[in-house]
């Protein structure tokens, strides 16, 4: 009996189990053919289910992973000018890049240039309703200043109030980049600014946060207390989608505009256009300006410093009118581009004589064999004091743009004699090793400050700041005197000469300690009745860079 | 029984420490940098602030106090914080593990399901049309990479047809308060069913051998001999006896699911457990991703325990068995 008894039990229980997976699977059949058949009208397009005559005021937005930083400037939010959508700031740009008031009505520098006064609005709230204070701006400063990890305020003395709701920031030394740092700083509520304003940012910009969830969107509202022009767009969705899921998101109307990378700009969505905004994100090579065997720091880990190869003057300007950048747009990034040979073409800090004919691939060897460098045993690699003139690049394997363009570059430096080895690499990797080798770099901002700090020899061993490790006594003398100029226009003039002053300088016609290549279009797939206004010329970070207009973008039927 | 858990749970704890042991030092081996997770790209912090970072961290120590300081608080129930997420570690792996679960926990049984049914139905026909069939589609699904599948799925069922949506877990743009039941499972069909397809050839194979083995059998000729029908062999006798490797492996399987899950979650940008633990491998996050570590294999541990105790169970011969 008891055997029996036994076997009874277990078998009537997985039974039941059979039966509940039976019934789990049936559950999973039901709803798979339910709300297919809901999304099918949904889903369409998040136009198309609207009456022709219908107001739009919805986006849909998939331009990428925006949400670094979490909406709290302490940790990193406005670095990639974030902060448009939801902050306002002292300062702002317009399309033409010029700097006009936006939290200050307007601002005068003394003729010190160590006194900055900013009359402030008085009608300026935060989206709980509060009033934007002269003390929430002092607050918000003082606390990055302490903070000082996102944005360097060293040079800040003091930051006061005055009558009649200014602000008056006075500095150790004059410091002309401060300009742009005041388009970079939102301001933060004084009384409800904590740890954890991550999860209830308020700002005064002209959306508010409602939603983020973490890894998956952000939901952003009309700010009703917003005091500039009121935008068309009511809501905005920002989905944190990859590259290839935006597209698939795109294709299947799901989305009303999204980024695409280079490689995905032939891709025809129906209903969409391809929408490309040239931009100051510029590409190079950088290359190690000392010989191997010296000791320095990058963020502060003890790392090897130089390459025998790429200290040689000959190689690195050789490299520079070598390369073909047409060919290299071409090949690496379809076109969509523009040659790039400083850090920072076509601003108004841009010294045009850098610009050279390149792909002269007759100079280049002549510049090689000046130095000394030459193909005696008809290997195709030129040499050196029997050096051969070969050398490692390291690039970031999980970024397709760098791929492309370190093989298109290597693939073109073989037809100058100088072989290049190509490694694939995490960042991690690359800051413990780049010192030692040519890395494919990026950069290029709507202000002058990566000049000082790619090229300064004063920044070298601090964060990756100056990875060549160059060091020119003259260009530092022009870097100096263009950080603490005490107009913009005297600054722009020392900007340029440290590129180039006839004699020397940081570009690629002088020491050419990063060889400058291309600047790469942004590119984004929009619906087709989406008009983006005027955009300026973007800045790094495609994320970000679109939303300065938004309050201009319509919808068109 | 109670004799083999305990031995079975000092294993476990033994397990966990060497785990955390090795990831440790693997990750103090590689290049990754704690201080690089939390000040993140773009800095301008001087050396003196980065050297208080490290002390505030205590990456300045060394590896081994760094390991004690970190067990002896894991010990009272802290994880730490995440460097790149700025709080805790547990509340992190709590949202996420949640998500996974889920995920996990229907493509287990989907595929647990689905593949028992698939290898009795193969070898009750052995050698006819269905048996082939099914047997081609299992060796075809098992040398299939689980993002490629996704992708397939992905293009086919949310690009093409638009059944479902292209990924996250929730619809885009409506409030958390808003989102109904039904729009989370609408997003949440695509990756289990990615996932669940991974385990089913497994299952589906195994289960068919053994069940070839018990058709083979002399207690089933006896029994066809005594007239009883398909049906009544399978119930009477083919059931339990097949069942069995069926659950070993679907229970061995926790381990082989976390993986698939953290593939399934990238391409459906679904926010679970594996997305989070690439994110934390790749940004180096180290408090994050050994919490992570230790949490799942220990979900994978308590798989294989369940299955051993459930063989037990399932099969009384096994009892003496430790």
């Amino acid at each position: 009996m008891l055997p029996k008894e036994r076997g009874f039990i277990p078998k009537r229980a997985l039974s039941y189990f059979i039966l509940a997976l039976s019934a789990v699977m049936l559950l999973a059949g039901c709803t798979s053919s339910s709300p297919a058949k809901e999304s099918a009208s949904s889903s369409q397009s998040p136009s198309d289910s609207q009456s022709p005559n219908a107001v739009k005021d919805e986006l849909i937005l998939a331009v990428g992973k925006t949400d670094v930083g979490m909406f709290d400037p302490k940790k990193g939010w406005g670095t990639h000018a974030q902060i448009r959508l939801t902050h306002s700031s002292l300062l702002t740009i317009d399309s033409e890049l010029n700097f006009i008031g936006d939290l200050a009505k307007s601002y005068t520098v003394s003729d010190d240039a160590l006194t900055w006064t900013f009359p402030l609005r008085d009608d300026v709230k935060f989206s709980n309703g509060e009033q934007v204070t002269a003390e929430d701006v002092k607050f918000t400063y003082e606390m990055l200043k302490e903070d000082g990890i996102k944005f360097d305020l060293s040079f800040v003395e003091s930051i006061g109030i005055a009558e009649g709701n200014t602000i008056v920031i006075t500095l150790h030394e004059p410091r002309s980049t401060f300009v742009s740092q005041l388009t970079e700083i939102g301001i933060v509520p004084k009384a409800h600014y904590d740890d954890n304003y991550s999860q209830n940012p308020i700002g005064s910009g002209p959306y508010k946060v409602v939603q983020y969830n973490d890894g998956q969107q952000i939901i952003m509202e009309y700010n009703p207390y917003w005091y500039g022009t009121v935008p068309q767009f009511k809501k905005l969705t920002l989905l944190l989608l990859a590259e290839d899921a935006a597209l698939a998101a795109a294709k299947a109307g799901q989305a009303d505009i999204v980024y695409v990378p280079p490689t995905f700009a032939e891709q025809k969505v129906e209903g969409m256009t391809l929408r490309a905004f040239e931009s100051i994100d510029s590409r190079g090579i950088m290359l190690p300006a000392v010989p191997s065997g010296a000791k320095g720091k990058t963020n502060d880990k003890d790392v090897e410093v130089g390459n025998d190869v790429t200290s040689d003057l000959a190689i690195r300007q050789a490299l520079n009118i070598g390369l073909d950048r047409q060919k290299l747009l071409d090949v690496a990034i379809g076109g969509y581009g523009q040659k790039a040979y400083c850090l920072c073409d076509n601003m108004p800090w841009f010294n045009e004589e850098t610009i050279v004919n390149d792909g002269d691939i007759e100079g280049a060897k002549k510049i090689l064999t000046d130095g000394g460098w030459s193909d005696s045993d008809q290997d195709g690699i030129v040499e050196k004091n029997g050096r051969k003139a070969e050398f490692n690049m390291f690039f970031s394997s999980s970024d397709q743009l760098r791929t492309d363009l370190s093989l298109a570059v290597a693939d073109q430096a073989s037809e100058l004699g100088i072989k290049i080895n190509l490694i694939g690499a995490t960042w991690d990797e690359i800051y413990v090793k780049g010192k030692t080798a040519a890395v494919a770099w990026g950069g290029g901002r709507h202000h002058p400050h990566q000049l000082y700090t790619m090229n300064s020899s004063k920044v070298i061993d601090t964060s990756y700041h100056n990875m060549s490790n160059y060091r020119n006594p003259k260009v530092d003398e022009y870097l100096d005197k263009a950080l603490t100029a005490t107009t913009q226009e005297e600054a722009n003039k020392y900007w340029k000469l440290a590129q180039w002053d006839g004699q020397t300088g940081f570009s690629g016609i002088g020491d050419a300690p990063i060889v400058w290549l291309v600047r790469v279009d942004h590119l984004y797939l929009a619906n087709e009745k989406l008009n983006l206004g005027k955009q300026p010329v973007h800045s790094h970070g495609h994320e970000w860079a679109l939303f300065g207009n938004i309050t201009e973008w319509t919808w068109d039927n | 029984m109670a004799k083999s858990i305990v031995i079975r749970l000092v294993r476990m704890a033994t397990l966990l420490i060497g785990l955390s042991v090795l990831t440790f030092s693997l990750i103090h081996l590689s290049p990754m940098d704690p201080v690089n997770a939390y000040i993140g790209g773009d800095t301008s912090a001087s050396p003196e602030q980065i050297e208080k970072f490290k002390q505030y961290w205590g990456v300045d120590k060394s590896p081994v106090e760094q390991y004690l300081s970190w067990a002896g608080s894991l010990l009272q129930g802290n994880f730490g914080t995440s460097l790149l997420y700025r709080s805790p570690v547990l509340d992190i792996i709590q949202s996420r593990f949640l998500t996974s679960l889920a995920l996990m926990g229907a493509a287990w049984l989907l595929s647990g399901a689905i593949g028992y049914s698939l290898g009795v139905i193969a070898a009750v026909h052995r050698g006819k049309l269905i048996d082939r069939i099914i047997k081609w589609y299992s060796y075809t699904l098992v040398s299939t990479p689980i993002f490629w599948m996704g992708l397939i799925l992905l293009i086919v069922f949310a690009v093409w047809l638009k059944w479902f949506p292209v990924g996250l877990a929730v619809p885009a743009g409506v409030l958390e308060s808003e989102v109904r039941f039904i729009d989370r499972v609408h997003h949440f069909i695509l990756p289990a069913l990615t996932l669940s397809i991974l385990g089913i050839a497994n299952v589906a194979m195994h289960t068919r051998e053994k069940m070839i083995d018990i058709l083979n059998s002399e207690y089933i000729v006896f029994a066809k001999a005594r007239g009883e029908s398909k049906w009544q062999i399978f119930k009477n006798h083919g059931f339990r006896n097949s069942i069995l490797p069926a659950i070993s492996l679907q229970f061995a399987y926790f381990g082989e699911l976390f993986g698939g899950s953290m593939l399934a979650e990238q391409v459906f940008a679904y926010p679970g457990l594996g997305s989070t633990l690439t994110t934390a491998g790749l940004k180096g996050d180290l408090p994050l991703m050994v919490g992570i570590i230790l949490v799942s294999s220990l979900f994978v541990f308590a798989g294989n325990l369940i299955a051993d105790i459930l063989n037990k169970v399932v099969d009384p011969r096994m009892k003496g068995a430790v």
